[in-house]
Parts: C-alpha cells; sequence; structure tokens
C-alpha cells in the first residue's frame, strides 16, 4: 500500500512538473510583414493590417506591439531602432498617428491580422515619415540565467504629397569592390586585375525631408564608345535613402537569379552579381537617376566614372606581342644591315 | 634581292596608310554618332503628375516642361519606358495603355494635338513654330496607369523639328514616376520576414519556444559558456538585420564587464561576449548553417573571439536571403574580487528587414 502511495506521489508530482513547464513555455518564433508604404493626404487616415504568424508549432505566442523611432544605422539600409526608455521623438516620426492595440496572442501554428490606423493630421506639411512597430514575444524570465527574446519590426514609410523639398546629392560613384568576406562592405576602384568589375555602388546625400527612392538606369561603355553592358534598373531592391543620410547602394553589372526553397517550400530569389564578360580596355559607366514624389518636379543626377580591366594575362599578352613586335623588326633590321655589308664588299 | 624587297616593303607602308586611315574614319563616324546624339538640349524643369497612383487605374497624366531651345517645335513625343536612358532600348511598363488618350489640356506652348498614339507612346504634331512660351503642361486622359506594385517607370520626352515625331532631337529629357497599392488586399501577401530564437533549433522555427541559457557556476579557473539558436529568412528584396539589445550579467548593482571589442576568453578576468561562429576556446558554438546568404557581422564573426554592445547588429543579408540558423556562443569569465551572487541577463534579438 506504502509504495502504491509512493508511485502515484512520483506520478503527481511528474505530473505537476511537466505541467508548469509547459506553461512557461512560450513561442520565439514569428513571421511578419517587413515594410510597408503608405500615401496619405494631410487630414487623412488609413486603416490596414499587420501580419503577424506564429511560426511556433507547439507553443501560443504571446506578442507585444509598439511604435519606435528609427533612423539609419550606417550607410547601408540597417535600421537602428530607437529602444531607450524615454528616447526624444524624431522629426519624421509617426508614432504620434499610428493607432493599435498594445498585445496579442496568437495560437500555435497560427497567424493574425492586427489592424492598424495611420492618422495624418491636417496642418501636417509634405514629407516622409516612418517609425517601426515592433513585435516582441513575451517570454517567462528568470533571475538565473540569460533569457534571451525573439523581436521583430516592420518598418513603416507615410509619404505626404505636397510641396516637400526633395533633395539628393551624389557623393561618389564608381566600380566598387566587395569584401571577400562579402560583409557588404568594400571600396571603389578604378583599376580591376582579376576579374572585371561585378558591381557598382553609388553613394547619396539626402538633405531634404523627404525619403527618397531613387530610381534609373546605367550603361556601360567601351573606349569606343559603344555601350557593352545595359542595367535597367540601378536600383533593383528599391533602396531608400533616408532623411539626413549619405546612402551606399549597390548595383551588379550583370545579375543572376538564384531559387531556393525552404523546407516549407516558401520560395525565395536570391541575386548575385556575375561577371559582366568584359575585354580587356579602358571602360565608361554612365548612370541617370530620378527622384520626386507624385506631383513634384522629376529631379535627375547624372554621374560618369571609367575604369580598367587588364586583367594579368591580358598584360601577359599584350607583352608577348611586344616581345614578338621587337623581335621581328630586330630580325628585319639585322637581315638588311647584313645584305648592305654584302653589297659594300 | 634589296630592289625586289623595297617595293614589297613599300606596299605594305602604303596599305598601312590605307588601313589607318581607314580606322581613324571608322573612329571618326563611330564617335560623330554618339556626339550626334548627345547633342540635344535637356528640358527643364519637368515634371509627371499622375491624377492616381493606383496601379492599372484609368486617371490622367499631366506633364509639364520648359522648352530649352529656341528652334522650331513640330512634334514632341511621350514615350514610356523602364529605363530613362536613350542607350537602352525601350521597354512599355507592363499593364500601361495610352492608345485610348486624349489631349484634354494644353498651356504654355500650344496648337498641339495627337499624331498617334500607342498603348506606349503618344506623338503631339502641329505647325513647326518656335517656342514662345516655355513653362508648358499636357494632359492626357484616360491613360491606364501600368499594374506592378511598386512599379517605377520612365517618359523619355523628345523634341523634334519635324512635325512628325521623326528626325534629329531638338530637346529631351525623361521623367519619373511609381504606381503604390495604399492598402494591402489579401491577408497574407509577401513579401515576409520569418525570425526565431531558442535553444536548438530544426530546419524551421517550429520548435522554437525555449529562451533560458544555463551557464552553470561561474569560477575564475574556467570559462562558463552556452549557446542559443536563431533562424532568419526573408523573401524581401532589401535583406535584413538582426540586432542583440540588452544587458550584461548582473547581480543587483554588481556587474560583469561586457567586452567592447572581439576578444579572447581569459578565465580569471571578468568579460562577458558572444560571437556567431564554432569556437575552440572555450569549446561551444556552431558555424552559421542553411541555404541563405545572410552572415555575421565582421565584430561577431572571429572564432575564439567574443564582445557584447547593446544595439550591435550582429548579422545581415543584403539581398532576400532563404532560412539561415546562426548559433550565438555566450561566454562569461569572472575575476576573484567578483562578489557573489546570482548573475542574469537578458538579450532581445531583434530581426529588421532592410530599407
Amino acid at each position: 500500500m506504502k509504495t502504491l502511495a509512493r508511485v502515484v506521489s512520483l506520478l503527481i508530482a511528474a505530473i505537476t512538473l511537466l505541467t508548469v513547464s509547459t506553461v512557461h513555455a512560450a513561442s520565439n518564433g514569428l513571421g511578419v510583414t517587413p515594410r510597408r508604404d503608405f500615401t496619405i493626404q494631410p487630414g487623412k487616415s488609413v486603416t490596414d493590417t499587420l501580419y503577424i504568424s506564429n511560426l511556433s508549432l507547439n507553443q501560443d505566442l504571446q506578442v507585444n506591439l509598439r511604435a519606435v523611432d528609427f533612423g539609419a544605422a550606417n550607410e547601408t539600409g540597417t535600421p537602428a531602432l530607437q529602444l531607450g526608455d524615454n528616447p526624444p521623438q524624431t522629426p519624421w516620426s509617426i508614432k504620434p498617428f499610428i493607432k493599435l492595440t498594445s498585445n496579442t496572442k496568437i495560437a500555435a501554428g497560427k497567424s493574425a491580422n492586427v489592424p492598424i490606423t495611420i492618422s495624418i493630421p491636417a496642418n501636417q506639411g509634405a514629407g516622409s515619415y516612418y517609425s517601426a512597430i515592433e513585435y516582441t514575444a513575451v517570454n517567462p524570465e528568470t533571475k538565473e540565467r540569460v533569457n534571451i527574446a525573439a523581436s521583430t519590426a516592420s518598418l513603416i514609410f507615410v509619404t505626404v504629397p505636397g510641396d516637400a523639398k526633395e533633395q539628393l546629392t551624389m557623393k561618389q560613384f564608381g566600380a566598387w569592390l566587395s569584401n571577400a568576406n562579402k560583409d557588404g562592405n568594400g571600396v571603389f576602384s578604378s583599376m580591376f586585375m582579376s576579374t572585371a568589375p561585378k558591381e557598382f555602388a553609388y553613394r547619396l546625400q539626402n538633405t531634404g525631408n523627404i525619403a527618397e527612392q531613387p530610381s534609373g538606369s546605367m550603361v556601360i561603355k567601351n573606349m569606343f564608345g559603344r555601350t557593352v553592358k545595359e542595367v535597367q534598373d540601378a536600383n533593383p531592391r528599391k533602396q531608400l535613402v533616408l532623411i539626413g543620410q549619405t546612402r551606399r547602394i549597390q548595383v551588379c553589372a550583370k545579375t543572376s537569379v538564384l531559387e531556393s526553397k525552404d523546407p516549407n517550400g516558401q520560395q525565395t530569389q536570391q541575386s548575385v552579381c556575375d561577371d559582366p564578360g568584359l575585354l580587356p580596355g579602358r571602360y565608361t559607366a554612365q548612370i541617370a537617376l530620378f527622384y520626386g514624389i507624385n506631383g513634384s518636379s522629376s529631379q535627375e543626377i547624372a554621374a560618369k566614372t571609367s575604369f580598367w580591366y587588364l586583367p594579368w594575362w591580358s598584360l601577359v599578352a599584350l607583352g608577348v606581342v611586344i616581345l614578338i613586335i621587337v623581335g621581328l623588326i630586330w630580325l628585319i633590321r639585322r637581315a638588311f644591315n647584313g645584305r648592305r655589308t654584302k653589297y659594300r664588299r | 634581292m634589296a630592289d625586289l624587297q623595297r617595293p614589297i616593303i613599300s606596299r605594305i607602308a602604303c596599305y598601312g596608310r590605307h588601313l589607318c586611315l581607314l580606322l581613324v574614319t571608322a573612329l571618326v563616324s563611330v564617335f560623330g554618332l554618339y556626339t550626334a546624339q548627345a547633342n540635344a538640349n535637356q528640358l527643364m524643369e519637368r515634371k509627371l503628375t499622375l491624377g492616381s497612383i493606383t496601379p492599372g487605374a484609368t486617371t490622367t497624366h499631366t506633364f509639364n516642361f520648359t522648352y530649352y531651345s529656341a528652334t522650331n517645335v513640330g512634334s514632341v513625343r511621350f514615350e514610356y519606358c523602364t529605363s530613362p536612358l536613350p542607350d537602352i532600348p525601350c521597354d512599355a511598363p507592363g499593364g500601361l495603355d495610352l492608345s485610348g488618350a486624349a489631349l484634354t489640356n494644353q498651356t504654355g506652348e500650344t496648337n498641339f494635338s495627337i499624331l498617334s498614339a500607342q498603348p506606349n507612346s503618344i506623338v503631339l504634331a502641329r505647325t513647326a513654330a518656335a517656342p514662345t512660351q516655355s513653362a508648358s503642361s499636357y494632359t492626357f486622359d484616360p491613360v491606364i496607369n501600368p499594374t506592378g506594385t511598386p512599379d517605377t517607370f520612365f517618359v523619355r520626352i523628345s523634341t523634334y523639328a519635324s512635325e512628325d515625331g521623326t528626325g534629329p532631337l531638338t530637346d529631351f529629357g525623361a521623367v519619373a514616376n511609381a504606381t503604390t497599392e495604399d492598402v494591402l488586399l489579401s491577408t497574407e501577401v509577401p513579401p515576409i520576414l520569418k525570425f526565431c530564437v531558442g535553444l536548438t533549433l530544426g530546419t524551421d522555427c517550429s520548435t522554437a519556444d525555449d529562451n533560458l541559457i544555463d551557464l552553470g557556476d561561474l569560477s575564475t579557473s574556467r570559462a562558463a559558456k552556452g549557446s542559443s539558436q536563431m533562424l532568419a529568412g526573408t523573401n524581401a528584396d532589401f535583406g535584413l538585420a538582426i540586432a542583440a539589445y540588452g544587458t550584461t550579467m548582473t547581480s543587483g548593482n554588481n556587474t560583469i564587464t561586457a567586452l567592447a571589442n572581439p576578444t579572447v576568453s581569459a578565465p580569471g578576468n571578468g568579460q562577458f561576449g558572444i560571437n556567431l561562429r564554432k569556437n575552440s576556446d572555450p569549446p561551444v558554438g556552431e558555424e552559421p548553417s542553411g541555404i541563405g546568404i545572410a552572415l555575421p557581422t565582421s565584430r561577431y564573426d572571429i572564432p575564439n573571439k567574443y564582445t557584447f554592445q547593446s544595439g550591435d547588429v550582429v548579422a545581415t543579408s543584403p539581398d532576400a536571403t532563404d532560412i539561415r540558423i546562426f548559433t550565438a556562443s555566450y561566454v562569461v569569465n569572472v575575476p576573484p574580487s567578483q562578489p557573489p551572487g546570482v548573475y542574469t541577463a537578458t538579450i532581445t534579438y531583434i530581426c529588421t528587414a532592410s530599407f
């Protein structure tokens, strides 16, 4: 009887522990809409939904939502979220204009569409306004270990049309050599001796009050002025130059698309820069970029750069050709000199 | 013998001179052609205003520009393309249709009528005359907008002395605009950003539900270590970035120094840091895996060196990336003077799209 009681007690304790651990676990997996763009007239509002998916198949997702401001972390498109306790509001913030629930719960493996309303005051000036909606998975915390939590964000951009100040300045344009470790950095270069430049880059400074998405085309011409490469879209990732930012945008001279599927069947297309197949020589690249919101003048930025593509093999070949020519000249001169000598005799 | 060779040499020299002349002529022709194309002046103050920016909407398109040249203008061509450069052949934006458009308003330089209207181009013509009103506007209605979302398109505007939109250009300029869908129409629309964290993850986020890393007892003679995993992926063209926010390990007012720069583990010193690589000292962590292209940033990409600064971006992808799994390794060392206590840290990994 005592043994039976012990077994029952152990069983109850085990079930209790299991229940406790189940209660404490929570989903840390989210799928969200990464970015939304709106055009809203002053005095108008837009109601839309934000998609949130619970990627855990075992646990419910308790998620907190809040609007946070952000700016540019550097010359790339990485956002720097302002997550301090009371960070100062940015001049381009839409936090005061957003109406949003502060939390929601999503069952395991399910998704939800959370309503969001953005109301622009009637006296709001034309320009770009942006903030992010941060989604944080809520986890139980202990005071004995390292706690980790997952959080994602949707970047929300609002354009208020009207007479805004639009000003982009081209700071630099040239052929680009990415770092071998593919960390997104690299250097501008005008001499390429191993492979032809696969990428070009330009740096734009935004001194206006609109987050600009420049668009345009680029052509590469050889030393005879013939177009050897056309790049239809010089901003294929639709990258933005935020207010006050100097942004570097990279573009492939030739793009290949790799398609892949994750284990759930979601298809992703990844662009990679290919060798443009240039012959050795001097080249000129010309770029024309346009920006301007609907109703404003189209602003144009044009830039030109040149570079040399002189692979080692071409220098060796050139050296051999020069040697052959020099050798031939020497042989001919020697032959003529020999004959003159004979005639003199 | 020498007399025989001399004519051959002079013949070769003669052929050479002709060849050079031919080459020079060819080069002059090529450069001449390109110079002729580049001779057109720029139209000034160019603007295109869409009555509606909704993709596929039937609306008005109003062009404003200022003529630069004072020479006769007999025709103006508006050509919608996916590139603004005349060097690139014109591809029509998808869904666009101008063929039913009428010229409903003209100001400034007037007396134009539509000579021809194709799905992606309109030619206006009049009796050739020198512009007297340089700032002008032309409104076409109805025009069916391109259908891409968002879809940037360009209009190449060319003016001609001829009255049929042919011959040498007088002025040239391009304008850009884009259509945008304001509100999403379906419940789940790509692109999407996926992100999860956990102690160990499989090939997806279905088991992402652990959040506590046990580092065991802290010691002055050996490094305490632990790891967690995170998975990220997006089909958005602009890529993603993962940043780490939080604090170093604290116990009340006592803290363990966070490593400001990548540093090797040194037991007996106050150190708290992470990296995203497989390490041997101490043995902890895994290399990034998965078929995506996201990579750790340089500070967190050095095996056996650890650092932590709240707000640091620890991994990025410049483009769309399939799923990628990163293992974050945590290393903690304490000096003999470290006050005893229960030390804890909370680190939130935030994955955002880039812009």
